[in-house]
């Protein structure tokens, strides 16, 4: 996926992007390499970037008190990524944000991000949309772990994650779906 | 047990911003302030906290990377020394207190400089950035069995991981003594 494709499947869903303002993604979206196991962004660190993803799948989790990975969510190939409100805010990340895969992004910075707002107002409307699909995807989420049984949560995942998702160790996907890597690879044999 | 290297970077990070926000914004006066003559000011604290970086950086630096790369789906399992373990738990404020009073050595006293406030903060988050690095390797080497030296002696040595958390409770108990003097203060 090049950069130009990525805009259009980010920005250019909701809204007609321009020649200047492709310039401007353009310009303020670099590319960023990570290898497997790098940390995009660490407990207690600062988010620098807002992310869409070329390749690769990265994790997103919070230590427990145990100390203990709980894993939120998963970014891949065409998604955005990053921790927004660390991002924001610019305090210190409560989460992780770490590649499970060899990854290449485009960031862009803060300072990027709300200029491209101020220069180009149309997009805006992009970030309604985008608020938005976070918030039904953290609402159906919601309901997913809370009360859904366990096969349903895995039935559901399996159904709806691309196959390069399945790849990844099994303890992040067993930890998304908040069960066991044991209920998790039963499941898996099931179904296979 | 696995090592949690994300768990030893995360308190790490909470000890950095700590100094950097907290300790960073403090008048000079407070900084440089002193109950009497025989305890240590704020800044004084941050100082011993690089001259013990000054000692271990290096330490950790060679044992890790002489180490191997840890292979796919190879976990690094958590070991620990007898004297580690002691020291740990000896040195682990705990909550508010600091138990069993301690003299640091002589090679570890600050440098009293009262006007280099920016001097003296600027190094210690530069070393705590080689230190984050430093976990950050260690998470994609192999090291079991990979002792270190430290300052306790010349036949004590720690596993590569175990001086992480030696040194970050460490670290821990000076916040905590940070924390004393300015609840004094007040």
């Amino acid at each position: 996926m090049n950069k130009k494709s990525l805009f259009d499947a980010t920005f250019g869903r909701y809204i007609a992007i321009s020649e200047d303002a492709y310039s401007f993604l353009d310009d303020h979206f670099q590319l960023k390499k990570y290898t497997t196991k790098e940390m995009i962004v660490e407990g207690g660190g600062l988010a620098r970037y807002f992310y869409l993803v070329i390749s690769g799948v990265q994790c997103i989790y919070r230590l427990n008190e145990k100390g203990e990975k709980v894993v939120l969510g998963f970014s891949y190939s065409g998604n955005i990524s990053g921790v927004y409100d660390s991002f924001l805010s610019e305090k210190p990340s409560e989460l992780f944000l770490e590649a499970l895969s060899p990854t290449e992004m485009i960031g862009i910075t803060k300072q990027g991000y709300l200029e491209l707002f101020e220069q180009f107002p149309e997009f805006y409307k992009w970030r309604t949309y985008f608020i938005e699909s976070i918030l039904f995807g953290r609402m159906s989420r919601e309901v997913e772990v809370m009360s859904s049984t366990a096969k349903e949560r895995f039935d559901a995942f399996t159904q709806r994650c691309p196959p390069e998702l399945l790849q990844i160790p099994q303890k992040y996907l067993a930890s998304y779906l908040n069960m066991t890597p044991e209920t998790f690879s039963r499941l898996r044999a099931l179904r296979d | 047990m696995e090592v949690n290297f994300e768990q030893l970077l995360q308190q790490s990070n909470r000890i950095k911003n700590y100094i950097k926000s907290d300790v960073g914004e403090l008048p000079h006066a407070t900084l440089n302030w002193k109950s009497n003559e025989k305890k240590w000011s704020p800044l004084e604290v941050v100082s011993h906290l690089n001259r013990v970086y000054e000692k271990y950086l290096d330490n950790f630096e060679r044992a890790i990377s002489s180490a191997p790369l840890l292979s796919d789906n190879q976990i690094l399992e958590s070991q620990s020394t007898l004297m580690g373990r002691i020291s740990i738990y000896m040195m682990k404020p705990k909550g508010k207190k600091r138990r069993f009073k301690m003299k640091t050595f002589d090679f570890f006293n600050p440098v009293t400089e009262p006007e280099k406030k920016h001097e003296t903060l600027d190094l210690f988050l530069k070393n705590k950035e080689t230190f984050n690095d430093l976990i950050k390797q260690a998470r994609a080497k192999n090291l079991k069995n990979i002792k270190m030296p430290t300052a306790l002696g010349e036949k004590v040595k720690f596993y590569v991981p175990e001086c992480f958390r030696f040194i970050l409770v460490h670290e821990d108990r000076h916040i905590v003594q940070i924390a004393g003097i300015l609840e004094e203060l007040k």
